[in-house]
């Protein structure tokens, strides 16, 4: 389980660096042209390590229809929220967006958690609570330190 | 108020996204879920340039930039294989958590061209909260 956990701390690492790098992708190309550099690329790339790694068979039309059409919704979901986050970023104060987006995120993962594994309860209702109180108190004093400065 | 609905059902998209993603590891190897997951976005996006006419074109970027697909790989098939064997809480809030301390480092050390903001004792208490309530998710 332990490399589950770890895996999961570096994809936070990995999400930052990916986050910095859109924004600069973004400077170069603008918002949406600075996206499509990054899904061109990581679909012809993912594309080449399916053949190279795994049973291309199960990219076979057969397959592809016989899985449930809900479970390909998830791409869909992650580009309108990356639409909404820009748009709501830029009329509101950044360090609350990120706060409200983020209840929106924990919030939502305990309910899918609750939908698909049955998994519910209240101390990971105070856990998700604790960690956005830490994250504002973290990101309230990082801007009052700035503001010192 | 308007803006703050959008940003909180952009957190649920979010939300939904990673478990959605994470059910696709049920039918798909790591790199196929990557793959589905970046072409649909990709035919999505190419489908609004095109209709507006955009120019495609991409050079004068820092080099970096251009590895922004790997990542985009590596985050997308760490978070299907975390997801289906920890579930989306566990996973969002470890992540989360690894987002701060991360962005703390960027910001210490000014990476990426960002403008250096040391690190404040005053934000140790934020990290004993954020601490306690990973720890209160991972064992809950």
């Amino acid at each position: 389980m332990f490399l589950y956990y770890l895996t999961s701390f570096v994809n936070g690492f990995m999400n930052s660096v990916n986050k910095m790098t859109n924004v600069k992708a973004g400077q170069c190309f603008g918002a949406a042209k600075g996206s499509l550099i990054n899904y061109l690329e990581a679909t012809f790339l993912s594309l080449a390590l399916v053949f190279m790694t795994s049973d291309p068979s199960e990219l076979a039309p057969a397959h592809v229809f016989s899985v449930p059409a809900w479970a390909y919704l998830g791409a869909i979901c992650g580009l309108v929220a990356m639409v909404l986050i820009i748009v709501g970023t830029l009329h509101t104060h950044v360090l609350v967006s990120s706060i409200v987006a983020l209840v929106g995120n924990l919030g939502m993962a305990l309910v899918l958690d609750y939908v698909f594994y049955g998994l519910f309860s209240w101390q990971r209702v105070i856990g998700i609570l604790l960690i956005l109180l830490g994250i504002t108190w973290i990101e309230k004093m990082k801007t009052a330190g700035k503001a010192a400065d | 108020m308007l803006y703050y609905l959008l940003l909180l059902l952009a957190g649920a998209l979010q939300g939904v996204m990673v478990s959605l993603n994470g059910q696709l590891g049920n039918y798909y190897s790591p790199f196929a879920i990557c793959f589905f997951v970046h072409g649909i976005a990709l035919i999505l996006l190419l489908a609004y340039l095109l209709a507006k006419k955009t120019p495609l074109g991409f050079k004068g970027a820092p080099w970096y930039v251009y590895l922004v697909g790997a990542l985009g790989i590596a985050i997308v098939a760490s978070t299907s294989w975390c997801t289906l064997r920890v579930g989306a809480s566990v996973f969002l809030a470890i992540s989360t958590a690894g987002q701060i301390i991360s962005s703390q480092l960027i910001d210490q050390f000014g990476f990426f061209g960002m403008p250096v903001q040391k690190f404040n004792v005053k934000q140790i208490p934020g990290y004993v909260l954020l601490a306690a309530g990973v720890a209160l998710v991972v064992t809950g």
